[in-house]
């Protein structure tokens, strides 16, 4: 087994003229590791030895492990090229250094899930691990919440659908929103106001679980791009009514350049101090 | 082998000493690091778009960099002596990670990074060095995967009766052994702060192999069977229930706990 590439395999792909993103065409659950398959002739070179982007994650998953049938890779191949492979030498490795495959009982095993990789969430995962892993399912189920909230109009402090799902997706997730949030709050698809929206209540939903996350994400929301969602989160930390925004507020408050914002988070900022 | 069972804590041994003894013996051993990582949750107020620490850190550029600036994630990567650094950025946190290095068309020996003491020393000094001016942290993790090689897996599993004193293994009549245990700690750096110590206990064999594909068939060609191995997975990271930002001034002296940490849970094995 050998391997050599850190590089993005997506851009090798698409200069062999295989569809970038093949994923479609498999016949694998998209919760596990993502790999890369490189085909090596007898001559390797990168014109002749396309790398390939597949998903691999059928086969149980463990706490670190994601094992997968052999012949699971072989389908995958065959899927993605339709052509004869022939003879050669096939690495398969994760982006990040998957530098040996521990095989047993006629399956691969990728150890070490690593950023990027570990897009599957593992039964066993402790709750005090840090290793990083993604829940694409639940990066979805909140995406789309933001997305239908798109077609939503909101009405200042009234509850409504976008509001209870997101606060049910919150005590189902609960500390695990932080990441998945974080990553949406980057997202430039996902409307600001509906983002305004989401920070204001944020700082109202009444669940222990998150309430960590919920309070990261306003602080981070003061420097947002968007004046809607400094506005929203200056609101979410008023409600939420906790010391510890308070060096992000005094920061936001320094740079903030809208004159109606910057005195709206000055009260909040009193309204904080007060307990002091 | 001897060691590990006979050693204990003295009664007048502080905790540091004793972790420094622990040291000696781990480092006396024959360890393989697959990987070492370091973690670091950042600060709500961090937005590391344009940082340019690998370069900063390693003093070369990366042989690789992979952006994706809509979803404010980017990776970097590049040879570190026989290794590789890998630099992970993603919303909230930043992961380092030391690999591996795989050359072009060359088979592996094996899956590991280097001896365990080699790559421990130069992954903690690169990235005391990176936290010295690093962004403002929220939690802080450390991260190892150290492989001991056995003879076989019921060697491992001996081994792994002698680190895991309160679990019972079976070693000729048992397979497929997992074990995960948090025992947190107060931090002796910071009063008010926990430091999560998960340890995961295993054993594996590291095949590596060839494969020769055809049309209607993959046939494995084992190429080198059998390297057994004791596989201990570390996980080390400050509390999320500690409020506000980690001190700046401690960061450096966090991770040397962190780190004295693992080696002590390396060398002698789950112990409160």
């Amino acid at each position: 087994v050998s391997g050599a590439e850190t590089a993005a395999p997506l851009q090798h792909s698409r200069a062999a003229g295989v569809p970038a993103d093949t994923s479609a065409n498999t016949q694998f659950d998209l919760i596990g590791n993502r790999f890369w398959i490189r085909r090596y002739l007898s001559a390797p070179n990168p014109a002749s030895s396309p790398t390939v982007r597949g998903e691999y994650g059928k086969g149980p998953v463990s706490d670190s492990h994601v094992t997968s049938p052999f012949q699971d890779v072989g389908n995958i191949w065959r899927t993605l090229f339709q052509t004869p492979c022939g003879l050669g030498l096939l690495s398969i490795r994760t982006l990040l250094g998957c530098n040996a495959l521990i095989c047993k009982d006629g399956r691969i095993t990728v150890p070490t899930p690593l950023p990027w990789e570990a897009e599957s969430l593992p039964a066993a995962l402790a709750v005090s691990a840090t290793v990083p892993v993604r829940d694409l399912e639940a990066e979805a189920r909140f995406k789309a919440v933001f997305q239908r909230g798109r077609d939503e109009r909101f009405e200042d402090g009234m509850e409504n659908e976008f509001s209870q799902e997101l606060e049910s997706l919150l005590t189902a997730y609960g500390s695990r929103s932080k990441e998945i949030l974080s990553r949406l709050l980057e997202d430039e698809s996902i409307s600001e106001e509906v983002w305004a929206e989401a920070m204001r209540w944020l700082g109202r939903f009444d669940d222990p679980t998150s309430h960590d996350a919920r309070l990261w994400l306003l602080e981070k929301g003061l420097s947002s791009r968007s004046a809607y969602v400094r506005d929203g989160a200056a609101l979410g930390l008023a409600s939420l009514d906790h010391p510890s925004a308070i060096p992000y507020l005094e920061r936001a408050i320094h740079s903030e350049n809208i004159a109606e914002l910057r005195a709206d988070m000055q009260e909040v900022l009193s309204q904080l101090t007060s307990h002091e | 082998v001897g060691v590990h069972l006979n050693y204990r804590i003295g009664r007048n041994m502080t905790q540091q000493e004793a972790q420094r003894e622990a040291a000696s013996v781990t480092l006396a051993r024959e360890l393989n690091t697959e990987m070492l990582r370091l973690t670091a949750f950042l600060a709500p107020s961090t937005h590391p778009a344009a940082q340019t620490w690998w370069a900063d850190l390693v003093g070369a550029q990366p042989e690789t960099v992979t952006s994706k600036p809509g979803r404010g994630e980017s990776q970097e990567a590049g040879a570190l002596g026989n290794c590789t650094l890998t630099l992970s950025v993603q919303p909230g946190r930043v992961d380092w990670l030391l690999t591996k290095r795989l050359e072009e068309n060359v088979l592996p020996e094996t899956g590991w990074a280097g001896p365990f003491k080699e790559t421990l020393d130069l992954f903690i000094s690169l990235m005391t060095r990176w936290l010295e001016n690093g962004p403002p942290l929220v939690r802080l993790a450390f991260g190892a995967i150290v492989h001991e090689p056995t003879q076989d897996r019921i060697a491992a599993y001996r081994k792994l009766a002698q680190y895991l004193p309160d679990v019972k293994i079976d070693p000729e009549r048992s397979e497929d052994f997992f074990y995960q245990i948090n025992r947190p700690r107060p931090s002796e750096t910071i009063g008010t702060l926990n430091i999560n110590r998960l340890s995961k206990w295993s054993s594996g064999a590291v095949v590596l192999a060839r494969f020769a594909l055809t049309k209607q068939q993959m046939v494995q060609q084992p190429m080198a069977v059998g390297n057994h191995s004791l596989r201990i997975e570390l996980d080390l990271s400050t509390d999320p229930s500690f409020v506000g930002e980690l001190p700046s001034g401690e960061l450096r002296k966090l991770l040397g706990e962190l780190e004295r940490l693992a080696v002590e849970l390396i060398s002698k094995g789950d112990t409160a």
